[in-house]
C-alpha cells in the first residue's frame, strides 16, 4: 500500500485516524493499535514478508535486552552486539544481496552455483537499519545530542514498543530512518495535540502533491528518455533533469508524508531533505540529501571507523570508501549503484583533500555540484553500467546521436510546466513565503487554506486517473 | 525554534485544513458505509418480506433458520442495488475526473497519459496510437488460409478496412509525439493479402475518393465513427454488394430518407474522453436513425444463448444507451447493445434476397451490422474476441453448418494492434485465429 493510493487514503487512513483518536484513550491500547494497523500495513503489500518484519521485531527486542543486561559486562554485551548485527544484515543480506552475489559469482569464476529466485521484501533496508540504531544506541546506552541534551537509551522490556519503532507505518517502507535515540521516549510519552495534527496534514498534503503532481509526471518523461533508442543529446538532458527532479520529489514527497503522518499520531520525527540542489558542494549536498541515511553511516560507520580525525589521510580515504561503498550498495544489489557510491566517494575525497570548491566563484561551485549530482543520478537511473555510460556519452553528444529532434519538443512542451513548478520548489521559495507572511490576516489565511485544499483535491484527481505510481526508494 | 515559526504552527488556518483534510477523507468512506446499509436494508427487507428487523433479530439470536427460510423472496433485485452501489462509489470519482480534465485543458496538455495514453489532435479529436505489428505476414497467412479453405466450400471472401480515427493523409498528431502505426500496419497487411488475391475493399481511401472530412465521420471523444458514417459505409457496402457479387436489394434500405433521425447534444462521452474527463475535450452528439419502413427479423444467438423475433429496434437498439450517464454508459452500444459481441444468426423475415452472409467484425461495426441484416436473407455474426471456448476450429465449423455464400471482413486497424490501449500484450492473433 502507498500513501498516494485509494486504499490508503480513504480506507486505511480515516479507520486508524477513527479508531486511534475516538475509540482508543490509554497509551498502551493506542501504541498497540498502531502496531497491528502497522502491520496490516505492511501486510496488504507483502503478505508473507511481514513474518520477516516480526521476526526482526522479536529478534531486536532480545538482543537489545541482553545487550542491556551485560552491559558491563563488556564482551558479552558485544557478543550480543555483533549476533546482532549478523541477524540483521544477514536477513538483509539474503533477500537483497544474496542473488546478486551469486549471479556474480558464477559469471567471475565461470561456475553455475544455482541462483534462487527472492523476492526483495519492500523497505527491508530502512527497518533493518531502524533495528540495528535500536540495538546500537541501546548498546552505547549514555550519548549527547547535536543541542548538548544526554541522553540515556534503555531496552524496551515491552515488544510492543519495539515493534512499534520499528514497524510504524508512516517510515516503515520508505524512511526517514528513524534514530531509536530521537525516539525513544515519544513512544511512552508523546502528546497528541490539535496543533501537531494539523501542522501533520499540511505537511502530508504538502508531500503528497510533491510525489502525485511532479514526481508522478516526471517520471513520464525519464522513463522516455531512459527508454527510448531513439536518444538524442537534447533528449538526454531532459531525462537526466526529469529524473533528478523524479527522484527528489519521489523520496522528499514521501519523506514529507511520513514525518506529516508521524506528527498527527504525536510522534516528532527528524528532517529528511533540506533543500539539497541548492548546494555549494558535494559535501553539502550530503547535509542536505537523505539525512537520515547520511547521518546513519556517519554516526555506525564512519565515527566508529575514527571518521576525519584519523592520523594519516590514507586512514582517511579508507573510511570514505568504506562509508560510501557501503551506501551505493545500500541502495540496491546492482554494479550501477556501487558506481554511484564509488563516485561520490572520489568527490568527497577530491573536496576534503584539495578544498577546492571553497574557491570556486560566480556560482560556479553550485553548477559543479548540480552537474556532478546530475550525472550521478543517470549511473543510479540506468539498467547496467553500460547503458549509463551509453546514455552520458549521449548528453555529450557523443556515440553519434543526434542534438535534438522533434520528440525532445513534445516531452518539453507537455511537461513545461511540471519542469518550472519542479525548479521553483526546488529553492526555499515557500520558507520565504512563511517567513515573510507569518502575520496572519484573513487573506493569507484564506490564501492558505485555498492552496492546500488546490494540492490535495488536484492530487486526489491524479490519483482518481490512475498515474504511474510506484515510489523509487521501495526497492531499498 | 523561531519565534515566527513557532507562532505561525500555532495559527488557525492549519487546523481549518485539518478539518477540511478529514471531512475530504471521511465522505467516501462514510458515504459508502451508508450505501452499503441500505443495500443490506433493501437485501433483507426485499429477501424476507414481511419480517420486521426486529423479528428478524430474534430468529437469529434464536437460529431460526427455517422461520427465515421460509421468507426468502426470489425476486431480490441485485442489479438495482449493485448499481447504486456503483453510482454511489463512482459518483464522486466522476466529478474529480471532470476536475482532472479541466487541469489538463488549463495546463495545455495534449497528451493524458495513464493506462490508455491519450492524444489530443490540432483538430481536438481524441485517439490513441497503435504500435506497430511486426507480425502481419502470420495474420495475413491466417486469412489466405481461410480463403482457401472458403474456395473450397464455394464461399467469397471480402476483406473491408475501416478506417481509422487518425486519417493516413492527414494525422493531425501533436508534433513529435511517437507513431501512430494503425494505417500503416493495415498498409501492409492489405499489401500482402492482395498479393494472395484476396478481394479487398479499402474504406479509407473511398472516403477519400468520395472528398467527405474523414474526421467529421468521427466521434471527437471515442475511436468509433458516428452512426452517419457507419451508415454511408453501409450505403457503399451495399452498393458493392449489388454490383459485384449479384445481391438484389430493395433502394429502400439504403435511402437515408426512410429513417427517422434524431440527434441528441451532448449525450456521449467516448471511451477516450472518459480517460480525459468530460471537461477535457467536451462531448459527442450522438444521431439515433430507426427505419421507417417495416421490418421482421429473427435473432438466435449462440453466445449469450438467446432467442427474439421482432423489428429492428426490438432487435438491436438499446434506448438504456440514451440515458445520460456519461462515464457509466456507452452509448455507442446503443445499435447493436445485445449483438454486438454476440456469436449469433440473424434471419431476415422479410429478405429481397436469398443470400446467407457471414460477418466477422470488430466493434467498429456495431452501426453497420444491424442494416447489413436487411440487406441479406441470413446474417451470421461472430467477433472473434468471444469465439466459443476460443476453440480454433470454430469458424469452419460455423462455417460448414451456415454455408454462406460470402464472408465479409469488416475491421478496423485497432485490430492488428500488439497490445490493447491499456497498454497491456494481448493475444494479437485474436481476430485472425479461426484456423
Amino acid at each position: 500500500m502507498v500513501f498516494s493510493s485509494f486504499p490508503f487514503l480513504f480506507v486505511f487512513l480515516p479507520i486508524v485516524l477513527f479508531v486511534y483518536f475516538v475509540l482508543l484513550r490509554k497509551r498502551s491500547s493506542r501504541n498497540i493499535f498502531l502496531l497491528l494497523a502497522s502491520l496490516c500495513f505492511y501486510a496488504y503489500g507483502e503478505p508473507w514478508f511481514v513474518f520477516v518484519m516480526i521476526a526482526s521485531i522479536f529478534g531486536n527486542w532480545f538482543f537489545a535486552l541482553a545487550v542491556e543486561q551485560y552491559r558491563e559486562q563488556k564482551t558479552k554485551a558485544r557478543f550480543f552486539l555483533i549476533a546482532m548485527l549478523f541477524f540483521n544484515l544477514g536477513i538483509i543480506f539474503v533477500f537483497k544481496y544474496l542473488v546478486f552475489v551469486l549471479k556474480n559469482i558464477n559469471y567471475m569464476f565461470c561456475v553455475r552455483i544455482h541462483v534462487p529466485q527472492i523476492l526483495l521484501p519492500i523497505g527491508i533496508s530502512f527497518f533493518t537499519f531502524q533495528a540495528i540504531s535500536y540495538v546500537v544506541d541501546v548498546y552505547r546506552g549514555k550519548f549527547k545530542t547535536k543541542e548538548g541534551v544526554s541522553i540515556v537509551c534503555h531496552a524496551q522490556t515491552n515488544p510492543i514498543n519495539v515493534g512499534l519503532y520499528i514497524a510504524l507505518f508512516p517510515q516503515l517502507i520508505a524512511g526517514p530512518i528513524v534514530r531509536y535515540s530521537t525516539i525513544a521516549d515519544q513512544i511512552q510519552n508523546r502528546r497528541e495535540t490539535f496543533d501537531d495534527f494539523s501542522a501533520g496534514v499540511c505537511r502530508f498534503i504538502f508531500g503528497l502533491a510533491k510525489k502525485v503532481l511532479i514526481a508522478n509526471n516526471l517520471a513520464l518523461v525519464a522513463d522516455y528518455s531512459f527508454g527510448t533508442d531513439k536518444l538524442t543529446t537534447a533528449t538526454a538532458w531532459l531525462g537526466s533533469v526529469a529524473y533528478t527532479f523524479q527522484i527528489y520529489y519521489d523520496f522528499s514527497g514521501y519523506s514529507d508524508m511520513a514525518i506529516g503522518l508521524g506528527k498527527m499520531f504525536g510522534f516528532q520525527f527528524l528532517e529528511n531533505f533540506n533543500y539539497p540542489y541548492i548546494s555549494r558542494s558535494i559535501t553539502e549536498f550530503w547535509r542536505r540529501w537523505h539525512i537520515s541515511l547520511g547521518t546513519w553511516f556517519r554516526d555506525y560507520v564512519y565515527f566508529p571507523l575514527g571518521g576525519s580525525r584519523v592520523g594519516s589521510k590514507t586512514r582517511l580515504v579508507f573510511n570514505l570508501f568504506v562509508v560510501w561503498s557501503l551506501t551505493g550498495i545500500w541502495h540496491g544489489a546492482n554494479w550501477t549503484f556501487v558506481a554511484w557510491g564509488l563516485g561520490y566517494f572520489v568527490l568527497l575525497t577530491v573536496e576534503k583533500l584539495t578544498g577546492f570548491v571553497t574557491r570556486l566563484k560566480y556560482g560556479l561551485n553550485f553548477f559543479y555540484t548540480l552537474f556532478f549530482v546530475n550525472l550521478g543520478w543517470v549511473i543510479f537511473r540506468a539498467v547496467n553500467l553500460e547503458k549509463g555510460i551509453e546514455y552520458i556519452k549521449a548528453m555529450f553528444g557523443m556515440g553519434g546521436v543526434p542534438f535534438c529532434d522533434d520528440h525532445f519538443l513534445f516531452w518539453f512542451r507537455e511537461y513545461r510546466w511540471f519542469f518550472l513548478f519542479a525548479l521553483v520548489f526546488s529553492i526555499p521559495v515557500l520558507p520565504w513565503f512563511r517567513y515573510r507572511f507569518s502575520r496572519e490576516n484573513l487573506f493569507t489565511g484564506f490564501c492558505y487554506v485555498v492552496m492546500h485544499l488546490f494540492l490535495l483535491v488536484t492530487s486526489i484527481s491524479y490519483i482518481v486517473k490512475g498515474a504511474y505510481n510506484p515510489f523509487i526508494y521501495f526497492n531499498f | 525554534m523561531d519565534k515566527r515559526q513557532n507562532a505561525h504552527q500555532k495559527q488557525f488556518m492549519p487546523k481549518v485544513v485539518a478539518i477540511l483534510f478529514l471531512f475530504i477523507l471521511l465522505s467516501p468512506c462514510i458515504a459508502e458505509t451508508v450505501l452499503l446499509f441500505r443495500v443490506g436494508k433493501n437485501f433483507l427487507l426485499s429477501q424476507y418480506e414481511g419480517v420486521t428487523p426486529g423479528s428478524f433479530m430474534t430468529a437469529l439470536v434464536r437460529f431460526d433458520v427455517d422461520y427465515l427460510q421460509k421468507k426468502v423472496h426470489d425476486n431480490y433485485d441485485f442489479k438495482r442495488d449493485a448499481r447504486i452501489i456503483k453510482d454511489g462509489i463512482g459518483g464522486w470519482k466522476f466529478v474529480l475526473m471532470d476536475y482532472f480534465g479541466f487541469i489538463q485543458r488549463m495546463i495545455g496538455r495534449s497528451y493524458v497519459p495513464g493506462g490508455a495514453d491519450v492524444y489530443r489532435l490540432e483538430n481536438r479529436y481524441l485517439t490513441i496510437l497503435v504500435p506497430e505489428q511486426k507480425n502481419t505476414t502470420a495474420l495475413a497467412d491466417h486469412l489466405t488460409d481461410l480463403n482457401h479453405f472458403l474456395k473450397s466450400k464455394q464461399c467469397k471472401l471480402l476483406y473491408v478496412q475501416l478506417p481509422w480515427k487518425t486519417c493516413k493523409r492527414d494525422p493531425k498528431l501533436p508534433k513529435g509525439c511517437p507513431a501512430d502505426y494503425a494505417n500503416i500496419n493495415a498498409d501492409h497487411f492489405l499489401k500482402l493479402i492482395r498479393r494472395s488475391g484476396i478481394a479487398t475493399i479499402d474504406l479509407r481511401d473511398e472516403i477519400h475518393k468520395a472528398d467527405l472530412d474523414h474526421y467529421s465521420l468521427f466521434f471527437r471523444t471515442d475511436h468509433h465513427w458516428t452512426p452517419e458514417a457507419g451508415f454511408w459505409a453501409f450505403q457503399f457496402l451495399v452498393e458493392k454488394l449489388r454490383i459485384e457479387y449479384g445481391f438484389t436489394i430493395d433502394p429502400v434500405i439504403t435511402d437515408t430518407s426512410m429513417y427517422d433521425r434524431g440527434v441528441y447534444p451532448n449525450l456521449f462521452l467516448g471511451s477516450w474522453g472518459k480517460r480525459t474527463g468530460k471537461t477535457y475535450i467536451g462531448l459527442d452528439d450522438f444521431t439515433v436513425m430507426k427505419p421507417k419502413f417495416r421490418t421482421d427479423l429473427t435473432v438466435v444467438s449462440r453466445v449469450p444463448f438467446y432467442t427474439f423475433r421482432g423489428t429492428f429496434e426490438g432487435c438491436f437498439l438499446g434506448e438504456e444507451f440514451l440515458e445520460k450517464c456519461y462515464y457509466l454508459n456507452n452509448t455507442y452500444g446503443y445499435y447493436s447493445h445485445r449483438i454486438g459481441h454476440a456469436i449469433a444468426n440473424i434471419k431476415n423475415n422479410k429478405p429481397s434476397n436469398h443470400h446467407r452472409v457471414l460477418l466477422i467484425h470488430d466493434s467498429f461495426s456495431h452501426v453497420v451490422l444491424p442494416l447489413l441484416a436487411l440487406v441479406c436473407e441470413e446474417l451470421s455474426v461472430i467477433d472473434l474476441r468471444r469465439s466459443m471456448n476460443n476453440d480454433e476450429s470454430f469458424l469452419p465449423e460455423m462455417i460448414n453448418e451456415f454455408r454462406p455464400d460470402l464472408v465479409l471482413f469488416l475491421y478496423s486497424p485497432i485490430v492488428f494492434s500488439p497490445f490493447s490501449p491499456d497498454g497491456e500484450p494481448c493475444n494479437d492473433i485474436q481476430f485472425f485465429d479461426f484456423m
